[in-house]
């Protein structure tokens, strides 16, 4: 039987304490003092009490790959061989250490589809985020906190979606049922909480029962694909989409499926690192060549792009599965209100008029 | 688990300049290479970027460079004897295999010629093609590469070459490359494979000439030029629509090149 504890909301705090002695503990925690404030997920300490009652500002994403990382550092020294030259050395400091996101919600953990095809699969992977993935757990909290920005039952997710998690938590007015989904999990659960009794079991799985049918969105993505492509070269609908667009980019930093990066060498003397930081499609040089050539010069192809990303091009390639998690991050952070779901919906809408 | 992300230190052979802002590397470097693919070069603390190879053999591998950024600054400062760092093949290349017993016409604009230089030394003297013709534009005779092998070129009658610009002491073809696309032989429009290398203004308006001549889609082939940061499918900066030039390119058949949405 799957192993699954109480924890009493007045206990929480302790039973956080003593998960945080068998693994890395990362909470969604308010980033500043201000109650109604940007969240995030921060790593544990005792007395921060985690946010729970609504989605983080900012996603798991940071977890698996960091905003900011070293991809290998080098020390310029004599050479004994001669020449101006320098020895180079990979940064072995990629100790990946086990670690538990303690309140992911189910969109967070739908968007690993996209980041593992990206960084696992394909001809050569990624070895910093595959060994940091294999090493992340994530507690999903059953969600009841859908706002009218969400819409993951549009992309193939839902509140109850437990795809991909390793422990379930279902909030009750006294406290959390928290299940384990995989074995390993629930060692993570031994000695901790108290049993769940008959009546808190029900309640929980009335909860989950509720979630599971709870439609969250009414977006109809269905052939948006093939919609995408029609609309492509029509310059009159994305100009009209995309018009108040600032570029700023912060759709894509807030977006739990949103991967790039870019390789920069940041030196200090003799030493540096090669750092990967976050990228992002939205600006101007993503695409600037050296030689001065843009082949999306304008907001108009790069938002275009950034949309047929997501609904045209990553499910044409893998089975229909989109590259958006509707966790509806990028509409509640964009500074001038543009809403993906209007815009994925308007691709279907009289497109053969225009 | 290996990281693809790690450099080798590779050691300059020696330079040679070409024009006044491109030089030829010729590197300590012995892999198996094909050509169109390129290779992530790298001085470390000015970082890397992606460079095609030119040429290749016993050992040694030539990259062309042009001075245009930070890194190809960085470059500029290094010689014979001095290391740099490098991480590859990466990229499709260019397949012999699609060209045996075809027409094949090479059309390459300036700094283009480097990813198919290899492949026009390997067909010149060989009989796994019917015929090659190559047809070389560059702005003005200064910006001219490889000029020893392009003048045997010329002068065997394998290439054309003609300049955008020239003073009056040139003596050869002017004009743009588009304008001698028309004294290229399609006589056999079922044998002729056509390969167009170079900055994105020339590809559109050359393959748009070709098919024109009617030269069928699937006989073109194009080597496209992006941005990037990683070389390996990941960082996205070279994705145009759902393919990764890194990867699935950077040779495509026009066919294909033109189904990516951009």
């Amino acid at each position: 039987m799957a192993v699954k504890i109480f924890i009493a909301t007045d206990q929480l705090d302790s039973v956080l304490e003593k998960l945080a002695t068998k693994i890395d503990l990362w909470i969604p925690a308010l980033l500043k003092e201000d109650k109604s404030g940007p969240t995030g997920f921060i790593p544990y300490e005792p007395g921060k009490s985690p946010v729970f009652e609504r989605q983080t500002t900012l996603p798991t994403k940071k977890l698996l790959l960091p905003q900011v990382e070293t991809l290998l550092r080098f020390e310029y020294k004599k050479d004994p061989e001669g020449g101006s030259t320098s020895s180079i050395v990979v940064d072995d400091a990629r100790q990946v250490r086990p670690t538990l996101v303690f309140g992911a919600r189910s969109c967070d953990v739908r968007a690993l589809i996209t980041m593992d095809r990206v960084f696992s699969q394909g001809p050569y992977v990624d070895p910093y985020y595959v060994e940091r993935r294999k090493n992340t757990f994530f507690a999903t909290l059953v969600c009841e906190q859908n706002d009218s920005k969400c819409f993951c039952s549009s992309v193939g997710g839902g509140p109850a979606d437990m795809e991909g998690s390793h422990l379930k938590i279902v909030k009750l007015d006294e406290g959390y049922v928290v299940e384990a989904l995989t074995k390993e999990a629930g060692s993570l659960l031994e000695g901790l909480g108290e049993a769940v009794d008959k009546a808190k079991d029900t309640k929980a799985g009335k909860i989950v029962k509720e979630a599971s049918k709870r439609i969250v969105g009414d977006l109809d993505t269905k052939g948006c694909a093939e919609a995408f492509r029609n609309r492509f070269a029509q310059n009159d609908f994305w100009v009209q989409m995309v018009s108040q667009c600032l570029s700023c980019g912060v759709c894509t930093y807030v977006c739990p499926t949103c991967y790039c990066f870019t390789i920069t060498d940041e030196t200090q003397n003799l030493k540096g690192e090669r750092m990967r930081s976050w990228d992002s499609c939205m600006f101007s040089q993503y695409t600037l060549e050296a030689s001065g050539h843009n082949p999306r010069p304008t907001k108009l192809e790069r938002y275009r792009n950034r949309v047929g990303h997501k609904f045209s091009y990553i499910p044409e390639k893998y089975e229909g599965i989109l590259g958006c998690c509707g966790c509806g991050r990028c509409i509640r952070s964009c500074p001038v209100t543009i809403d993906i779901r209007q815009v994925v919906g308007n691709l279907k809408e009289n497109s053969n008029e225009q | 688990m290996k990281n693809p992300f790690l450099p080798e230190k590779i050691k300059i052979l020696e330079v040679i300049p070409e024009t006044s802002i491109d030089y030829t590397y010729v590197l300590a470097l012995d892999k198996e290479v094909k050509p169109g693919q390129f290779f992530q070069l790298s001085v470390p603390g000015a970082g890397e970027a992606p460079i095609s190879v030119s040429d290749f053999e016993d050992g040694k591998l030539c990259v062309t460079i042009r001075k245009v950024g930070r890194l190809t600054n960085a470059l500029f400062a290094l010689g014979p004897g001095d290391f740099l760092f490098a991480r590859g093949p990466y990229g499709n290349g260019f397949d012999y295999r699609d060209f045996a017993g075809a027409d094949l016409k090479v059309i390459a604009g300036g700094t283009g010629l480097a990813p198919v230089k290899k492949l026009i030394k390997t067909f010149a003297g060989s009989d796994s093609v019917s015929s090659l013709e190559v047809l070389l534009g560059f702005k003005t005779p200064e910006d001219i590469l490889y000029g020893d092998e392009v003048r045997a070129w010329v002068q065997s009658g394998v290439a054309t070459l003609t300049v955008d610009k020239a003073d009056d002491n040139w003596e050869g073809n002017r004009g743009l490359i588009t304008g001698y696309l028309k004294n290229l032989d399609l006589s056999d429009r079922a044998r002729c494979k056509c390969i167009v290398v170079g900055p994105p203004i020339m590809i559109k308006f050359v393959t748009a000439e070709l098919l024109l001549l009617k030269v069928a889609e699937d006989n073109i082939w194009v080597s496209l030029e992006r941005k990037m940061s990683c070389g390996i499918g990941k960082c996205g900066h070279c994705k145009i629509g759902d393919a990764y030039v890194c990867l699935e390119g950077p040779v495509f058949k026009f066919s294909e090149a033109r189904r990516l949405l951009d």
